[in-house]
């Protein structure tokens, strides 16, 4: 970025030479209402809809409401300044970001302008903000998948590339270090995610720039944020900001993932806006379209088809349900038009249950043909064994005499549960994932005492890392599990197993 | 904004009934007199003051208009006083007057110039405005040194800005970034 000083002038006299005095025709309108973020003008007889339009001072805003005699404006910045019978300019623009690969590693505003003080942003493309979804031609399958490093997600949640999952739960109880985690796993994955934080506090944004930047994940991402602090028509612009981003890398063949930082804060923030334009409130107050603010919004995520370039992107929304409430409106409507959902509960969480997934209620629609053979095939057995586990527990909490089956199928549910737990920021490769997960709904750690499992898993994994041979890669390259794999993988695990006394295992505090 | 909405109607209804018998102008001027009245504190609270029996003022009305030829002005004002809607005459006027030009192919263009200008570049701007817009043009002149030279015109909602103050602003714009 050294500029030298002669260029710099000779830029400036280029500039000052060619100043032509051309006349520019635009067309115009004046402030008769301004307040709360919104400001009604008279005028502005060609303004589209959607279209920016500028204020006196420089302060930029987009068409929202067009009537006979009179625009309501959503003001993108500061209002305070604006007064009344200040002048309104239609830029001819619409509401547009801009994108391209200059903007990872950088936080952005919903307007795509850089906050995180380095520097303009070198790209000269932009995108409209508003923008309809691929149609039904462009699109395929989904059928690879995106890994979250996290094993209960990936053995039983499975998330494949241009899914929509939605991320539902109270406050509190590990939302955010879900996907956190998930941006980390993209590390080596060509993934390029986008964070969206809607009406969050600047704070909390901070720590999670901070944290991505320490597990080296800022070199992939792109952060927008719209917080609490700003204006409620940034805040409802912001998803699609970040969408439009997105689009960008899919439509390049590129895969991009995208994280919705909440929607119920943006369903909110939308309310405010539409009821200071005063369009009727419906059911909570919100206005009668907040279905399709949240169905254009999410209907945006694909994976394109070979002739399109065969891109994706995957998008991870975000509902914060109140007192676990997912009868609400906004969680509803949601639930409705993802492709699943992961439900985590406060209980778990409390119960040390870290992630706090229910996976009794959690379902991915699409995303198992997304994931790999060899996961299938361990997984299946997983989720029969909780099944089994979860219906058993309710009983065996009566009864003290319990017949040696029902014995064995709750103490293996109870190693299962232990080994689905997982430390934050520590995704776990899928290969990994596979081993512990056969070995565990194998019986090899029915003797393992419940509290030491998980020391089990750490050394398990760190042996077939060192003496395992490239027993992990070949899994990693097959995909599958075949009959010789499954037998290296027996003599293996045998293997550790005898060398293993269960008193070097660490109790988990 | 609902009143002007309110107003517009009337007006419309107002100048339909004038084409059609041919006296805009003379209802121009029976308009301004109401609204002249109407806009006068004194004058607009007697008629919308609740107060005042209805019959007081539909007979103060026939002061303010005696012409035999006004029966449909005294209309207007009557009807106006009957559903309390006195108070939108001056923006009656204001959209009567609206139409009464945009149906005579008359726009009026609000020019705005560094430096007083001479009648001859008057006219000359005059003749160039009128051709960019295909409408015959009214002028209203207004002088302001802060934008040191060019000219700003705006006609309705359109704005043909060539002042050097706005270039100047742009040229600073493109060099601060």
């Amino acid at each position: 970025m050294a500029v030298r000083a002669t260029e710099i002038r000779d830029i400036i006299k280029n500039q000052i030479q060619s100043f032509d005095a051309v006349a520019t025709q635009t067309n115009v309108g004046n402030v008769i209402e301004v307040g709360d973020g919104i400001a009604t003008v008279h005028g502005l007889s060609d303004v589209m809809a959607n279209e920016l339009v500028q204020f006196s001072n420089g302060i930029m805003g987009m068409a929202f409401n067009l009537q006979e005699d009179s625009v309501g404006v959503i003001i993108f910045g500061d209002f305070t300044g604006i007064e009344e019978g200040d002048e309104v300019r239609s830029t001819g623009r619409i509401a547009e970001v801009p994108v391209g690969p200059a903007l990872v590693g950088r936080v952005v505003n919903a307007l795509g302008e850089p906050v995180d003080g380095k520097g303009p942003i070198a790209t000269d493309r932009f995108r409209a903000v508003e923008r309809i979804a691929p149609g039904v031609i462009e699109r395929s399958d989904v059928d690879t998948p995106l890994q979250t490093g996290i094993k209960a997600i990936d053995s039983m949640i499975p998330i494949g590339r241009g899914q929509r999952e939605l991320i539902i739960g109270d406050r509190q109880t590990g939302k955010t270090a879900i996907v956190i985690d998930t941006i980390i796993n993209q590390r080596d994955s060509g993934v390029i995610c986008i964070y969206v934080a809607i009406g969050q506090k600047k704070q909390q944004v901070a720590q999670i720039v901070a944290t991505l930047e320490k597990n080296g994940a800022m070199d992939h991402t792109i952060v927008v944020v719209a917080s609490a602090a700003e204006p409620a028509p940034l805040q409802f612009i912001a998803p699609y900001a970040g969408t439009a981003m997105g689009e960008e890398i899919m439509e390049n063949g590129g895969d991009a993932l995208i994280v919705y930082d909440d929607l119920s804060k943006h369903a909110w923030a939308y309310r405010q806006v539409s009821l200071l334009m005063r369009r009727p409130p419906g059911r909570e107050a919100y206005p009668g379209d907040v279905f399709y603010l949240h169905s254009r919004l999410l209907e945006r995520s694909a994976r394109l088809s070979a002739e399109r370039g065969g891109g994706s992107l995957t998008s991870l929304p975000m509902i914060e349900t109140q007192a676990n409430d997912v009868s609400a409106y906004i969680p509803t409507n949601v639930i409705s038009i993802t492709d699943g959902q992961i439900f985590l509960e406060g209980d778990l969480f409390y119960a040390g249950v870290r992630p706090a997934l229910n996976v009794g209620i959690s379902v991915s629609r699409v995303g198992g043909a997304a994931q790999i053979r060899a996961m299938r095939q361990v997984a299946g057995s997983l989720r029969l064994d909780l099944a089994q586990f979860r219906s058993l527990a309710a009983f065996a909490q009566f009864a003290s005499d319990l017949d040696p089956a029902t014995k064995r199928q709750i103490d293996r549910g109870m190693r299962l549960t232990e080994i689905l737990k997982q430390p934050q920021y520590r995704p776990m490769p899928v290969e990994q994932q596979v081993a512990v997960i056969w070995a565990a709904t194998n019986g090899f750690i029915d003797d393992v005492p419940v509290d030491r499992v998980r020391s089990w898993e750490t050394q398990y994994v760190e042996y077939l890392q060192s003496a395992g041979h490239d027993l992990l890669a070949t899994i990693k390259e097959k995909r599958a599990l075949d009959d010789d794999l499954t037998a290296t993988l027996r003599t293996q695990t045998e293997q550790f197993m005898r060398g293993l006394s269960v008193d070097q295992l660490e109790t988990a505090v | 904004m609902a009143a002007r909405g309110v107003a517009k109607r009337y007006a419309q209804a107002t100048f339909e009934i004038a084409r059609e018998s041919g006296t805009e102008q003379q209802w121009l001027e029976d308009l301004t007199t109401l609204a002249n009245a109407a806009s006068d504190p004194s004058v607009g609270d007697y008629f919308t003051s609740p107060n005042v029996a209805e019959q007081a003022k539909l007979g103060a009305l026939g002061q303010i208009l005696p012409g035999a030829n006004q029966q449909l002005v005294r209309n207007l004002a009557s009807m106006l006083v009957q559903r309390r809607r006195f108070d939108i005459l001056p923006e009656l006027l204001e959209v009567y007057r609206d139409l009464l030009l945009k149906a005579q192919g008359i726009a009026i263009a609000e020019v705005t110039t560094a430096v007083e200008l001479t009648a001859a570049e008057q006219q000359a701007i005059q003749a160039k405005l009128s051709k960019a817009v295909g409408q015959q043009i009214e002028m209203r002149m207004r002088v302001d040194p802060s934008m040191v030279g060019g000219l700003v015109a705006r006609i309705g909602d359109l704005l043909i800005d060539g002042s050097v103050e706005s270039q100047l602003r742009n040229l600073r714009a493109s060099l601060a970034r």
